[in-house]
């Protein structure tokens, strides 16, 4: 009798020994060496929709509790959104200089400022959002720029080429007199330096932190604002290396892709301490129909690049999230001419940093 | 004395029974439906990064264990096995309630119309079934099919 109560004591003490063990392992796994296996947060849903009438718009940012997007076929239209999709306002606004050669303006909202951004001509034009007039900066940029994004009323990051034709990052203080600087070490190529390092750069302004998420590959560099690296993070799948093929068009000597790339990360947000990346890429034990159906977000925690969930934004009928955008504890996404908002569970949003 | 016995062997036999039962219909629910049941427990809050080997892992051990529990030489083994896997599952399922971000909304196939708690409460009484049929289990294997 002693002897059977040892046995089922023994096996009892090691069976939850082992379940606990499992657990911890695999919470540790999930978090900091994910072998792409994502955990979706069913309760991310749809909690409004407004019909835009228009497929042209892109988020411009936001603030007082408003959406602004702009449009790409009406440059110099703003329209403003409230938080619930409720009542959409258009507006247009007056730059001080017509005379430049613009062929891709963008709009940014920052904090009660908007900026108006063309990296071909290269220019930048701030002005007051309750004046909607901007004017013209005459600041130090380079040749040409993309993926612009304000830091502060004063300073944008971009990225930019070198003399070889390399992508770089670079930061500009806007205004007469004010320098700019770029940082050649933080995109590391990997190919060519070009294309394999294309992808989107985003700025936390509640955590201070620039984000670029690589396109082919599975892995984003967080820096300071100044561009100072802080860390490199990796995304949960696990591509690398970007598989991608160029060719030199000996006739012209351009490069260009032989094959069709694998794209990893397509689009990113960030918000008070975490970042949201669009992946192209199906995990494991995951159900395919779904992915006809659906986009999906992966969530990261700034702090230390560590993953914490995912969840899906679905397609309207055959039109597909195209870009996001995540302001309070919305995440909201622009599908064919609407623009729809998803609400956040508390499993992503108490990773927020609080605001004070 | 005999009629002691002879109800012995009857609770041991009947409760190796409900374990086989239970663990063939387990997992044969399992296996029939496994892309779904490896879906399922990649969506664990606690096994999702090992769903690949715990997915094969549980159900073929839920048979052994129903296999050694109808040989009446290795049925001792079997019901302490038995007693060892539900009391993991009573611990995944405490864990899941207790310590998981989130408790996921469908529970792996197997009794789906049941609640975690229900759930919870059936796990502990089968686990308190094995312990009593290995305490009253008569030493060395005395039990004759007679």
């Amino acid at each position: 009798m002693k002897r059977k109560f040892l046995w089922l004591l023994l096996t009892g003490i090691s069976a939850i020994a082992i379940v606990v063990f499992l657990f911890g392992t695999s919470q540790e796994i999930i978090h900091h060496r994910n072998n792409f296996v994502r955990r979706f947060s069913d309760q991310v849903a749809q909690t409004c929709e407004a019909d835009l009438k228009f497929n042209s718009f892109y988020f411009a940012g936001a603030a007082n509790g408003q959406l602004y997007l702009g449009n790409f076929t009406a440059p110099l239209r703003l329209a403003k959104i409230d938080t619930a999709l409720k009542t959409i306002r258009k507006q247009t606004i007056v730059l001080d200089r017509l005379d430049l050669p613009f062929r891709s303006v963008e709009i940014h909202i920052q904090n009660s400022y908007f900026f108006v951004t063309d990296g071909t001509v290269p220019c930048v034009f701030r002005g007051k959002l309750d004046l909607l007039k901007a004017n013209w900066l005459d600041s130090k940029l380079p040749a040409s720029f993309s993926h612009i994004q304000i830091i502060d009323s004063n300073s944008a990051a971009y990225t930019t080429s070198d003399r070889n034709g390399e992508s770089i990052l670079g930061m500009t203080h806007l205004g007469e007199g004010a320098g700019s600087t770029t940082n050649p070490l933080l995109l590391q190529k990997q190919i060519d330096g070009n294309f394999d390092l294309d992808g989107t750069l985003q700025y936390d302004a509640i955590a201070k932190k620039l984000v670029y998420v690589y396109l082919y590959r599975n892995q984003f560099i967080v820096s300071n604002p100044d561009l100072s690296l802080d860390y490199s993070g990796n995304t949960i799948d696990t591509i690398s290396k970007a598989q991608i093929r160029i060719v030199k068009i000996s006739s012209s000597g351009d490069q260009k892709l032989a094959a069709p790339p694998l794209i990893v990360n397509k689009t990113a947000a960030t918000s008070r301490g975490l970042l949201f990346v669009n992946s192209a890429l199906i995990g494991k034990y995951e159900q395919e129909k779904l992915w006809d159906q659906a986009k999906v977000i992966d969530v990261y925690d700034l702090k230390d690049g560590s993953y914490v969930a995912s969840f899906y934004i679905y397609h309207i009928g055959k039109q597909k999230m195209r870009s996001f955008y995540v302001s309070g504890n919305m995440v909201y996404a622009l599908i064919g001419e609407h623009i729809v908002g998803y609400r956040l569970t508390p499993m992503i949003t108490k990773h927020f940093i609080k605001n004070e | 004395m005999e009629k002691f016995r002879t109800l012995r062997t009857i609770t041991i036999t009947a409760i190796s029974l409900l374990y086989v039962l239970l663990f063939v219909y387990a997992s044969m629910s399992k296996l029939f439906d496994y892309e779904n049941f490896k879906v399922q427990l990649g969506q664990s809050p606690l096994l999702s990064p090992m769903a690949g080997s715990v997915s094969i892992a549980v159900p073929v051990a839920e048979l052994l264990i129903a296999a050694a529990l109808l040989v009446p030489v290795f049925r001792y083994a079997g019901l302490l096995a038995g007693f060892g896997m539900m009391t993991m599952f009573t611990a995944y399922i405490y864990i899941i309630l207790n310590y998981s971000e989130f408790v996921p909304c469908s529970c792996g196939g197997i009794l789906e119309k049941m609640g975690w708690q229900e759930h919870l409460a059936f796990n502990i009484v089968f686990v308190f079934l094995a312990a009593f049929a290995v305490l009253i289990y008569p030493p060395q294997q005395k039990i004759k099919e007679s």
